[in-house]
């Protein structure tokens, strides 16, 4: 029985691709909590705008006291970017127009050190009235 | 080792490479907390109407301010009396208003009702020309110091007495009843004009 055989050649294209690959990892590499710490963070310099969008609501619905805004979104591997987010209808509770204003005040960030990997985040916004006094 | 178990080891390397770039999935750990913003005073101050209806006044929280001794108005008082012509043009059920010149004890009596009329005659003309009001809602009155809400032997008070009111003479209510079927519990909504008169406090009918 003959043993099957490899090529060199064959043996230099998976050596090739695990170079690459690796050379495809030469980011940031974070780990879990890392990465939610550092989205966390990206977003928290929105917070005016967050702010505002509550704000602007409130002026239109006053009665719109408190709710829920549950996002979710990717955070590009190597370009840090995040892709515009969506909102889980099942856990969300602010209006439409909240929502919508809340998405277009995250557009445009990224991190400053983008990850080899993908992030697949989810964040809650909880809305709510007057600051405890 | 041989060619397949090299080539079996740098597949799984590979993988392991590989599977190193798969996403990190993670939740936020704690909601991040919205508060609904505190109003500086100036936002308040603004928010704060200047100018209300109240019964068969519209009443004013600010003074219009004129010159000395002078009809003239003076440019402070341009953002009130702009919302005070927007308010009567927000409600044509405000049908006739009389502007009401009010002055102080101090000086000659004559003199004071003149000034007095001829600054609510101002106020009308401001809002007639700037605050485009129909000049036939608006009628004009000067009483001098003949009805001071304050002391005149003070400074503070023949301060207060110096003012503008504004009496709504004429305003159409609607009035809605909901009339309940004894019988068949059925329910029907029964609205009626009416036109109120300040004066005399008569009432009568609006037909439709």
């Amino acid at each position: 029985m003959s043993r099957p055989s490899i090529t060199s050649a064959g043996l230099r294209a998976v050596l090739v691709g695990a170079v690459l690959a690796s050379a495809g990892c030469s980011y940031a590499a974070r780990d879990t909590a890392s990465y939610r710490s550092d989205t966390s963070a990206l977003l928290d310099t929105r917070a005016n705008e967050v702010e505002a969008c509550y704000a602007a609501e409130l002026e239109r619905n006053p009665s719109l006291v408190v709710g829920k805004l549950t996002l979710t979104f990717t955070v590009a591997k190597k370009s840090g970017k995040l892709i515009p987010p969506s909102w889980d209808r099942n856990r969300t509770t602010v209006s439409e127009s909240l929502a919508t204003c809340v998405v277009t005040a995250l557009i445009g960030l990224e991190l400053t050190e983008p990850d080899l990997r993908d992030g697949e985040a989810t964040f809650v916004y909880q809305f709510r009235g007057s600051p405890p006094k | 080792m041989g060619p397949v178990r090299i080539a079996k080891t740098m597949t799984l390397t590979l993988g392991v490479v590989l599977a190193a770039c798969g996403p990190r999935v993670f939740e936020g750990e704690t909601a991040k907390l919205i508060e609904a913003p505190v109003p500086t005073p100036a936002q308040l101050e603004a928010k704060q109407p200047k100018v209300e209806i109240s019964d068969d006044k519209i009443v004013i929280h600010e003074k219009i301010q004129f010159e000395y001794d002078s009809a003239v108005i003076r440019p402070e008082s341009d953002a009130l009396l702009a919302e005070l012509a927007a308010l009567i043009n927000d409600n044509p059920r405000l049908e006739r208003i009389r502007i009401e010149g009010h002055a102080s004890a101090e000086g000659d009596y004559d003199h004071n009702v003149e000034l007095s009329r001829r600054r609510a005659e101002s106020v009308r003309d401001h809002l007639v020309e700037r605050g485009a009001v129909a000049p036939e809602r608006l009628e004009y009155e000067g009483y001098g110091p003949d009805q001071p809400i304050a002391d005149n032997e003070t400074e503070a008070g023949r301060e207060a007495n110096r003012r503008v009111e504004f009496t709504i003479l004429a305003q159409e209510f609607t009035e809605t009843k909901t009339i309940t079927d004894p019988e068949t519990g059925a329910q029907r909504v029964k609205t009626h004009k009416q036109r109120v008169h300040a004066e005399d406090r008569s009432a009568e009918e609006v037909q439709p």
